[in-house]
C-alpha cells in the first residue's frame, strides 16, 4: 500500500507510514484554503490533495467566475467534482455557474443558497449529474421540478422555501423516487412525503393553515418515518395522538421548543405534559432531543434544573434511552441515559 | 467474551459487541466460528490498543454510521452529530501527535470506520491554518518538488 512518506523522511514515525486513502480521509476535512496549502507539501501529498480540492468545490463570490470559466475550459477537473457548494448570492454570475453545472458529470451533492428566483440556472434537460443530495432555497416553482424530474437518486432534499404564489398545482408521484430525507418547511414535507421512502424528516411550521401531519403515514419506507424534527407550536397544533398515528416506529423525536420559556416554571410543565403524553403512545421511542432558545430566558442557561423533567420523561416510557437537552447556538446541553433498572444519569456534562 | 491479544502479547478480554465495533475482529470471529482461542492483532500495540478500546467502549451503542456512499447523512443525523458526543471526543483526541498517528494506522488495520474519521478529523484540526513548511513538519515529510514543479504547483489553484 502507498503512503505518504517520501525516501527523504526524517525519522521512521507513523505519520509518514499512513496509507494515502487515510489521507484523503483527512482531507475531507480541510477547507479549499487548506487543500491548496497541502498541495504544495509534496508529491504524494500533492496527488490527494489536488483531488479533495477538485472533489469539493465550495466557491465564494471572489473565485466564483475564474472556477467556473477553468471547470469549462478543463473537463479532466470538471470530471473530479462531486459536491459544489454556494452559499453567497452571486448575481452577476449566475450564466457563468448555469454554464459550469452542465459540466459536471459526476456531482452528487449541489448546495445553492443564492436566492430565491434563480432556479432557472439548474439543468434541464439532459442534466449530465444524477445528485444524492440538493440543498437550496429557490422558490418551488416549474423549473425546480423540472429539475427534479431529472433526479431520480436523489436521496436527501433541502428546501427553505415555502410552496407560495409559485407553488405547483401537484406533485407527480414519479418524481424523486428513492428520497429518504427531506429538511424544509412543513408544507412542503406534506406534499413531498406521500409516495416516497423518506424516514428522516426535519421540519417546522411556523404561521398559517397547519399542514396535515398525516401526510408522513404516507411514506413508504418500511417502517415509516424514524426520526423527526418539528417545532412544539406546531406539535401542540396537532396533538400526540395524531402524530403518534402517523410515525408509529418514531424512534427519534426532536423538538424545537421555539416559543417555550427555558427559566418558566408553568411552560416546561406544559411541555413535559406533552411529552408524557406522546410517550403513552410512542412505544418505539427511544431517543427524545429538546432543544431550547437561550434568548428566551432571563435566566442564564447553564443556571437551570432540568431534572424534574428529565425523571418526569424518563418515567413515562420504558424504552426511552436517551433525552437530550439542547441549547440552540450554545455548546451547553446534557445528554442524559436511562438504563433499565437504574436512575438516569448525565452522559457528557462537565 | 473475545481474547485478544496485542503485538506486544498483551491479553485483553473483551465483550463481543466491543470487540465486534473492529470489523477485522468481527470477520475472523466469523472465519473461525465459536472458540476461545486469542485473536493476535499483529499491527496494534497495548498503548494504542488501551486507547482503541476507551473509544469503543463508549461509543458501543451509538447507532451505527449511516451508510451513505458520499457521507452525506440526513439533516438530522448531521444535527445530533454535531450537537453530541464532540465533547468527549475532544478530549480523547487531545494526546500527543504520535499517538494520534498511531491510533489512525491502528483504527485503519482494525478496520473502525468510525474511529478513524473521528481521528482523521482531528488531524485535520491540526493541520488548519498551516503553512506548507508547518504540515511537512506534522506528517514528517521532506519537500520533493523541483522549484518549477512548485511553481506550477502554486499557480494551478484558482478555487483557494
Amino acid at each position: 500500500m502507498q503512503s505518504i512518506g517520501n525516501e527523504l523522511s526524517m525519522k521512521p514515525s507513523a505519520a509518514s507510514e499512513l496509507p494515502l486513502d487515510v489521507l484523503d480521509v483527512i482531507f475531507r476535512n480541510l477547507t479549499s484554503y487548506d487543500l491548496a496549502i497541502c498541495c504544495r507539501v509534496s508529491k504524494q501529498v500533492h496527488t490527494v490533495a489536488f483531488e479533495a480540492l477538485y472533489r469539493d468545490l465550495r466557491p465564494n463570490s471572489r473565485n466564483i467566475l475564474r472556477l467556473c470559466l477553468k471547470l469549462c475550459d478543463e473537463p479532466d477537473l470538471a470530471s473530479r467534482v462531486r459536491s459544489f457548494i454556494l452559499r453567497e448570492s452571486v448575481d452577476m454570475y449566475l450564466g457563468s455557474i448555469s454554464e459550469a453545472l452542465l459540466r459536471l458529470p459526476r456531482l452528487r451533492t449541489l448546495v445553492l443558497r443564492i436566492g430565491l428566483m434563480s432556479s432557472w440556472i439548474l439543468p434541464q434537460e439532459n442534466c449530465p449529474f444524477s445528485l444524492h443530495t440538493l440543498d437550496c432555497e429557490f422558490y418551488f416553482d416549474d423549473k425546480l421540478l423540472s429539475f427534479l424530474r431529472s433526479q431520480k437518486e436523489l436521496k436527501h432534499l433541502t428546501s427553505s422555501m415555502s410552496p407560495g404564489l409559485y407553488s405547483p398545482a401537484s406533485i407527480e408521484p414519479r418524481l424523486v423516487p428513492e428520497l429518504h430525507s427531506i429538511a424544509a418547511p412543513m408544507s412542503v414535507v406534506e406534499m413531498i412525503a406521500p409516495g416516497r421512502p423518506v424516514f428522516h424528516v426535519f421540519a417546522y411550521h411556523l404561521s398559517g393553515e397547519p399542514p396535515s401531519i398525516s401526510s408522513l403515514s404516507k411514506s413508504t419506507s418500511t417502517n415509516g418515518v424514524r426520526q423527526l424534527r418539528l417545532n412544539y407550536t406546531y406539535l401542540l397544533e396537532m396533538g400526540c395522538e395524531q402524530l403518534a398515528q402517523a410515525v408509529p416506529k418514531l424512534v427519534n423525536l426532536a423538538i424545537d421548543a421555539n416559543t417555550v420559556k427555558p427559566d418558566d416554571y408553568e411552560m416546561v410543565n406544559e411541555l413535559t405534559d406533552w411529552v408524557e403524553v406522546y410517550l403513552s403512545y410512542a412505544k418505539n421511542l427511544s431517543w427524545l432531543v429538546l432543544t431550547f432558545y437561550p434568548e428566551l430566558s432571563v435566566m442564564p442557561c447553564q443556571e437551570l434544573d432540568f431534572s424534574e423533567m428529565v425523571t418526569r420523561i424518563f418515567a413515562a416510557s420504558v424504552n426511552l434511552t436517551h433525552v437530550v437537552i439542547l441549547f440552540n447556538g450554545r455548546k451547553l446541553r446534557y445528554i442524559c441515559k436511562q438504563v433499565p433498572g437504574q436512575d438516569w444519569y448525565i452522559v457528557n456534562d462537565y | 467474551m473475545v481474547i485478544l491479544i496485542t503485538s506486544d502479547n498483551v491479553k485483553y478480554v473483551v465483550e463481543k459487541d466491543v470487540a465486534e465495533l473492529s470489523v477485522l475482529v468481527k470477520n475472523m470471529l466469523e472465519d473461525i466460528g465459536p472458540s476461545d482461542e486469542p485473536i493476535p492483532l499483529h499491527n496494534v500495540t497495548s498503548t494504542v490498543f488501551n486507547k482503541v478500546l476507551e473509544y469503543c467502549i463508549y461509543h458501543r451503542n451509538d447507532p451505527p454510521p449511516s451508510d451513505d456512499d458520499e457521507g452525506c447523512a440526513s439533516p438530522l443525523h448531521k444535527y445530533l452529530a454535531s450537537h453530541i458526543c464532540s465533547e468527549w471526543d475532544q478530549r480523547f483526541f487531545d494526546v500527543d501527535q504520535a499517538l494520534l498517528f498511531d491510533i489512525i494506522l491502528a483504527a485503519n488495520y482494525l478496520d473502525i470506520k468510525t474511529l478513524l474519521d473521528d481521528a482523521c478529523k482531528a488531524v485535520a484540526h491540526l493541520i488548519q491554518g498551516k503553512s506548507t513548511e508547518e504540515i511537512r513538519g506534522i506528517f514528517n515529510i521532506v519537500n520533493d518538488f523541483t522549484p518549477e514543479e512548485e511553481a506550477r504547483v502554486k499557480k494551478e489553484n484558482v478555487s483557494s
